[in-house]
């Protein structure tokens, strides 16, 4: 699996244009985000994808202009921008309407607040980021090492129960789902430094 | 095994975690968490905070319907049929003939054909003229949506003005039911994509005639002032012997004076095949399907579109920046020539593509006659210019590549042969010795490159030198 070490290196590989690596750990993040966010704001499916193109191309019109070595802030750079430009989207066809179902007229009249939509924009975003780094983890990990982690963490299940359940040792299944958060996690290290 | 309050082997759990350990120590350590709390708990706390943990519940046991709807449909509408045999069933009336899908307005449907992204293609049997035909449905997702409805009718309306062999006709369109349709002649031979896909790169002889009957097609089109906007093999289809060519599916095509819709720049299309004007989302006119059908001639040549990528926005980012690899170089089979003709469909700039679709057609059509009496006649004289354009290009080329190689050889050896004397080099030319080393690496890397790309156009001098002699 290959992590980007730093963000230089991120911001490098987009400039290239021959390198979609960094498009796709993008894109798989900020997609859904959108998408899910339009949804919420009651856009049917099709309009709902056409807003989430229009979101990404913006965001890559304005790659260019993201001068490398400017204080290295890369990702929430790309979050902000994305954020911005989905809620400044929707909240256009929230009051434009797009003469679509009566629940989005609806929606139109009721009041707006944009920090609200921004914060809900970012929540959906962590989540999307959370999904992503675990589907990546995923891949290069076992299944048993997997399911391990899969019947312990989400499931809630007991240890002892699960290693009889998989036929690991009780020992193994704590290495297997602890190693496996501590992969989620430092994929997502990037993501939430700037929280600290 | 130890006393309560600390774990036992801190450092080693912090190397577990990170893969560090070796096989014996990996194995010892983790038979001792088979029974120790305290190591336990610390290996749970090094992996991660309990927020996180706390997250790996909340999140990765919720799966939302709209994570799934939107998965399964990214870019291109990939549900499988068996969701939509579903859905389309509800709307039709169960119909005695077990082998039928039920009746639409009447008609037995035989089977499902086809999904793009506006709905679903159904065959249905039109027992008064003992024919298939294909009916085109509105998915019920964009049914309730004005635009798209919008959009859907213009489409049958763009198509239905049009009539020409090459475009696929419309018989009726219908509104008043639950969802629009609408009902076309059943194409034989399935889509050029298909087409491409089982059987790889055409023979240079079809890749000609396909295009000129797209070009035929679209000049019928653009004569009636509609933008096709969505050329691609998808919706380039076959009759059964696989000759007759037919353009299809409107659902993207716009009257040009329709300016509403233009002016909101929404990117719609398949990337692959768009032209950079409207990667960009800006207002297109008929040039850009100019563009669109040079990218399908492309991949008719090749087997793949002049670009690729894994995403579309990675594709999109290619259309607009970067040149295609040429076709002689993907397919030694096809002419060198072809590249010529392609390149004057692919310019990214409007302004220096073919002006119209009369004249792509005529293009085609003249390299077509050349390819079946090659002896008598001789290939369009437009493609003579760049040809001879690009033999004075690569002739300097070879010139100036065979000056910089052997200058950058000469200054390296020079540079290696100054530096063990003891003298400092210019520290304005080179700085120390080991930048000097760097820029001497450069420059060789540089002319390999230079290099490659010297036997390429090294190659088509041999050919085109062929051909004039052949000529």
């Amino acid at each position: 699996m290959q992590i980007p070490d730093t963000r230089q290196s991120l911001i490098a590989r987009l400039h290239d244009a021959g390198d979609a690596a960094a498009w796709v750990e993008f894109c798989a993040i900020y997609e859904p985000t959108t998408y899910r966010m339009a949804r919420k704001f009651g856009l049917q499916d099709a309009d709902a994808r056409e807003v989430t193109q229009e979101v990404l191309l913006l965001v890559s019109r304005k790659i260019a202009a993201f001068e490398i070595g400017r204080d290295g802030r890369f990702r929430g750079w790309l979050a902000c921008i994305a954020r911005n430009a989905a809620v400044d989207l929707l909240r256009r066809r929230k009051t434009t309407g797009v003469g679509g179902s009566d629940f989005v007229r609806q929606l139109a009249e009721l009041p707006l607040n944009t920090n609200d939509d921004a914060y809900a924009f970012d929540i959906e975003a962590r989540r999307q980021q959370f999904r992503w780094a675990a589907d990546q983890v995923r891949h290069v990990v076992s299944e048993q090492t997997w399911q391990a982690f899969w019947l312990t963490a989400v499931d809630g299940n007991a240890g002892d129960q699960v290693a009889k359940q998989l036929g690991m040792s009780v020992g193994a299944v704590y290495v297997a789902r602890c190693r496996t958060l501590a992969r989620v996690k430092s994929l997502l290290a990037p993501y939430r430094e700037e929280e600290r | 095994m130890i006393a309560a309050g600390g774990p036992c082997y801190q450092d080693r759990l912090v190397r577990l975690l990170n893969s560090q350990l070796s096989a014996d120590e990996e194995l010892f350590i983790t038979t001792h968490l088979d029974h120790c709390r305290a190591c336990r708990e610390a290996l749970h706390e090094l992996s991660g905070p309990s927020a996180l943990w706390q997250e790996t519940r909340d999140v990765l046991s919720e799966t939302t319907e709209l994570s799934n709807s939107f998965e399964n449909s990214r870019f291109q509408n990939n549900a499988s049929h068996g969701d939509t045999i579903h859905w389309v069933k509800t709307l039709l009336v169960p119909s005695d003939d077990p082998l039928m899908l039920g009746l639409l307005d009447g008609r037995p449907v035989q089977a499902i054909i086809g999904q793009g992204g506006m709905g679903v293609v159904l065959k249905v049997w039109d027992a008064e003229l003992h024919r298939p035909l294909a009916v085109k449905l509105l998915s019920p997702m964009l049914a309730s949506t004005g635009t798209a409805r919008q959009r859907f009718f213009r489409e049958a309306q763009a198509a239905a003005a049009v009539v020409h062999p090459n475009i696929v006709p419309i018989y009726t369109v219908t509104s008043d039911g639950p969802l629009p349709y609408i009902v076309m002649p059943l194409v034989g031979g399935g889509s050029l994509q298909q087409r491409i896909e089982r059987e790889g790169p055409l023979r240079v002889v079809e890749v000609l005639s396909i295009g000129l009957q797209i070009a035929e097609g679209l000049s019928a089109a653009h004569g009636q002032g509609l933008v096709h906007r969505d050329i691609k093999p998808a919706n380039i289809l076959l009759d059964e012997g696989g000759h007759r060519v037919m353009l299809s599916d409107f659902g993207l095509a716009r009257a040009l004076d329709d300016a509403s819709m233009t002016a909101s720049g929404m990117i719609a299309g398949t990337p692959n095949y768009m032209s950079p004007e409207q990667a960009r989302g800006e207002s297109l006119d008929a040039r850009s399907d100019i563009y669109s059908l040079g990218a399908v001639l492309y991949t008719m040549a090749t087997g793949h579109p002049p670009v690729r990528g894994d995403t579309a926005l990675a594709v999109l980012r290619r259309v607009t920046d970067e040149q295609p690899r040429l076709v002689h170089a993907e397919n030694e089979t096809m002419p060198v020539w072809l590249d010529h003709v392609i390149s004057r469909f692919l310019a990214k700039d409007a302004n220096r593509r073919l002006g119209s679709a009369d004249a792509a057609a005529e293009l085609l059509r003249g390299c077509l006659a050349h390819l079946r009496a090659p002896a008598r006649i001789a290939l369009p004289a437009e493609l003579a210019n760049p040809r001879r354009f690009l033999r004075v290009t690569a002739t300097t080329s070879v010139v100036l590549l065979t000056f910089v190689s052997g200058f950058a050889l000469a200054w390296t050896t020079h540079q290696q042969s100054q530096l063990p004397r003891g003298e400092s080099p210019p520290q304005a030319v080179i700085g120390n010795p080991v930048r000097a080393d760097a820029s001497a690496r450069q420059l060789t890397n540089t002319s390999d490159h230079l290099d490659s790309k010297l036997e390429i156009i090294a190659k088509e001098i041999e050919s085109l030198n062929k051909e004039l002699q052949i000529e």
